[in-house]
């Protein structure tokens, strides 16, 4: 009998963590929707551990999803051999996402198979799955704590990827107590050691939405790096799911 | 060797260029220039030269308006080839106008149109004719004159095209040949409007999650001519025997239907092209019309990040069915194709393709390797292998036998 209450105690404070954490990730989510579309310029640059550097740049748009997934659009411009190459991502919280490559040489649209989730992105530090929009169905969560950041106040939770496809068996992330904005992620492997930490600077607000002008992925294993960098954030546009189609995806070249 | 590209061309390359140098709002540019060596294995009975430098340029531009609405697009290309003077061409790949309205859109001009799904062979594609000389695979086009028409229809988008003019699809001379020699000036057309005939077609397509499928409609004129035998006058007159000396390519009217789709399940992709066709002119004796099928059926597996490899690898098994007999249009009869797909998510995006292509009944194989790197921000080295082995003597690709080769090219993007 004693065995059984201490279970469920610990149940119901597993329970009651796992609350919390789900609360902090609801929060950021509903802080960072609401926005409908948006469109940005991103510029990647790419550092190895020589501190040889590589350029990429490319634009993004997004629709946000209603009752389904957000809808994106990535554009890419420099390096120049992949200039007018365009993916559109239709994303899904409860099946894979949908994708479909354009490739300008052959003015051809491409459906491709989304399940290289933790493959690099162009090379980059980030994978496909880092650059996805955040959506609170890809985790669980256990709050962690609280630390003192300055004269900030982060928590500290724990982020576990749903998708077994995923590159991470788990994250640790940490969000600002004032605004409820990503400040810090660990990204730990499948051998749960350390792989990568992203950290997100410039927190600008545009209307009532905070986003931030970089984030700098380090790998923790390889000594590389990326810093991407967003300009020219534009928020409602009247973008609509039309301009998100794969037979529109051939007018963005 | 001698220079003389076309004008128009040349300016869309120059424009291309200083566009790129300074870009605006609602101009982007941008272009490629190419470096060739081909190595062939063997020489053949036309042709001594068993390396062939070429030099390839292309160019881009679009305008996009303010509100998104209008826009207009140019881009030509131009070859240079030491060797072979048939596979020289300057071509006007795109030069349209487009404009998209709420729940329409319609486009004038020149255009390239993809359809289609698989990759060892594009069966439902049809809009543009196959430009041989620059690409002996086919996979280049010849830009397309055109009126589109499209909008939303049954959940889905469908677009309408008038073909008001048809473009023969150019052939090399001195490699990739004709089992015999295509004598351009001996060409006929069965419907009296000959290149002129209006053709259509029209497409269908739409996305059920993890299905495409799209419905394809053609009539006019037939990209892919009938090849008939022209004999030896002399040794006709002389014997009342037939020497085939060259062909002469007679293009026919040609209805069809098509089919496409593409099921995505997790890693695998399962696909389908398919082609109901009706050829000949039943306004012309003799050319009574012949109904035949054709189909690719297609799976592709892609392994993500195997055995810590940073990229894909992708397994492509696809086969060809077709009941064309005639006039040597098609050497895929009843082919599979095979191969590897390797797609790095290194710095310089490195990726490979192997395909190896086995005629069922005839043995004939056909085998490519293309792979490429990127060096910097502006560079690509590429590489190509194509074998082709165990070819009987009366297959359309029979002269290619001796067409073993290795390309390697340079390209610098801007």
């Amino acid at each position: 009998m004693r065995r059984l209450l201490l279970c469920l105690s610990l149940l119901t404070a597993t329970a009651f963590a796992d609350d919390r954490g789900l609360e902090l990730a609801r929060t950021a989510d509903q802080r960072a929707s609401g926005y409908k579309d948006m469109g940005a310029d991103l510029t990647m640059v790419l550092k190895d551990k020589l501190g040889r550097e590589s350029r990429r740049e490319l634009a993004m748009q997004v629709l946000e999803g209603t009752s389904d997934g957000d809808r994106s659009l990535l554009r890419f411009d420099v390096p120049a051999d992949v200039k007018g190459t365009a993916l559109l991502t239709h994303a899904h919280s409860d099946r894979a996402d949908d994708q479909w490559l354009y490739l300008p040489a052959l003015k051809r649209v491409k459906r491709i198979s989304s399940s290289s989730q933790s493959g690099s992105f162009m090379g980059s530090e980030f994978s496909y799955e880092d650059i996805k929009p955040f959506e609170v169905e890809a985790y669980s969560y256990r709050y962690l704590g609280e630390d003192k950041v300055g004269a900030e106040t982060w928590y500290r939770l724990e982020r576990l990827p749903v998708d077994k496809d995923s590159g991470y068996t788990r994250q640790v992330a940490w969000l600002d107590g004032k605004e409820y904005r990503w400040q810090k992620i660990e990204f730990h492997d499948r051998k749960s050691t350390l792989l990568k930490t992203l950290t997100f600077t410039g927190y600008q607000r545009y209307g009532n939405q905070w986003r931030p002008a970089q984030a700098t992925m380090v790998n923790a294993q390889t000594g590389k790096s990326t810093v991407l960098q967003w300009q020219n954030y534009r928020f409602g546009a009247g973008l609509n799911g039309k301009d998100f189609t794969p037979e529109a995806l051939a007018n963005v070249d | 060797m001698s220079i003389k590209p076309n004008g128009l061309v040349v300016a869309v390359l120059l424009i291309t260029a200083a566009g790129a140098a300074q870009a605006e709002d609602g101009l982007s540019w941008r272009g490629e220039l190419r470096a060739d060596w081909t190595q062939f294995a063997d020489t053949t009975a036309v042709d001594d030269e068993r390396s062939h430098p070429a030099f390839w340029a292309s160019g881009r531009g679009k305008w996009t308006s303010a509100d998104g609405q209008n826009s207009a697009v140019l881009e030509a290309s131009w070859r240079e080839d030491t060797v072979d003077a048939s596979r020289d061409r300057t071509e006007l790949r795109e030069a349209w106008l487009r404009h998209e309205g709420e729940s329409w859109h319609a486009s004038a001009g020149i255009r390239q149109i993809f359809w289609g799904v698989v990759e060892s062979r594009h069966l439902v594609n049809v809009i543009n004719s196959s430009d041989f000389a620059e690409r002996f695979d086919g996979e280049t086009r010849l830009g397309q004159p055109l009126l589109n028409v499209g909008g939303e229809l049954a959940g889905g988008q469908l677009d309408v095209y008038l073909l008001p003019y048809f473009r023969e699809p150019t052939q090399p001379e001195l490699r990739f040949r004709a089992p015999l020699p295509i004598a351009g000036a001996l060409t006929t057309y069965t419907n009296r409007d000959g290149r002129q005939h209006r053709d259509w077609a029209f497409r269908w397509q739409r996305s059920f999650a993890n299905i495409d499928v799209g419905l394809t409609g053609f009539q006019g004129t037939a990209r892919d001519p009938r090849l008939t035998v022209v004999c030896d006058p002399q040794v006709l007159l002389a014997f009342g025997q037939c020497l085939p000396i060259a062909f002469a390519p007679v293009y026919e009217q040609s209805r069809q239907l098509g089919l496409d789709a593409v099921g995505v399940f997790d890693a695998l992709q399962v696909k389908l092209e398919a082609l109901a066709r009706e050829r000949g002119d039943s306004t012309k004796p003799g050319t009574g019309k012949a109904t035949n099928l054709a189909s690719v059926t297609g799976l592709e597996y892609t392994w993500s990040t195997p055995f810590q490899l940073d990229g894909d690898v992708g397994l492509v098994l696809e086969y060809m069915l077709d009941q064309e007999k005639t006039g040597l249009r098609t050497p895929f009869q009843k082919d599979l194709a095979a191969g590897v797909r390797l797609t790095l998510n290194d710095v310089g995006s490195t990726s490979l393709l192997a395909l190896a292509n086995v005629d069922m009944d005839k043995g004939t194989r056909m085998v490519s390797v293309e792979a490429s790197t990127r060096l910097g921000e502006h560079w690509r080295l590429a590489g190509e292998l194509w074998l082709f082995q165990a070819i009987p003597v009366l297959d359309p690709l029979s002269n290619f036998r001796d067409d073993d080769h290795l390309q390697l090219s340079v390209s610098y993007f801007f």
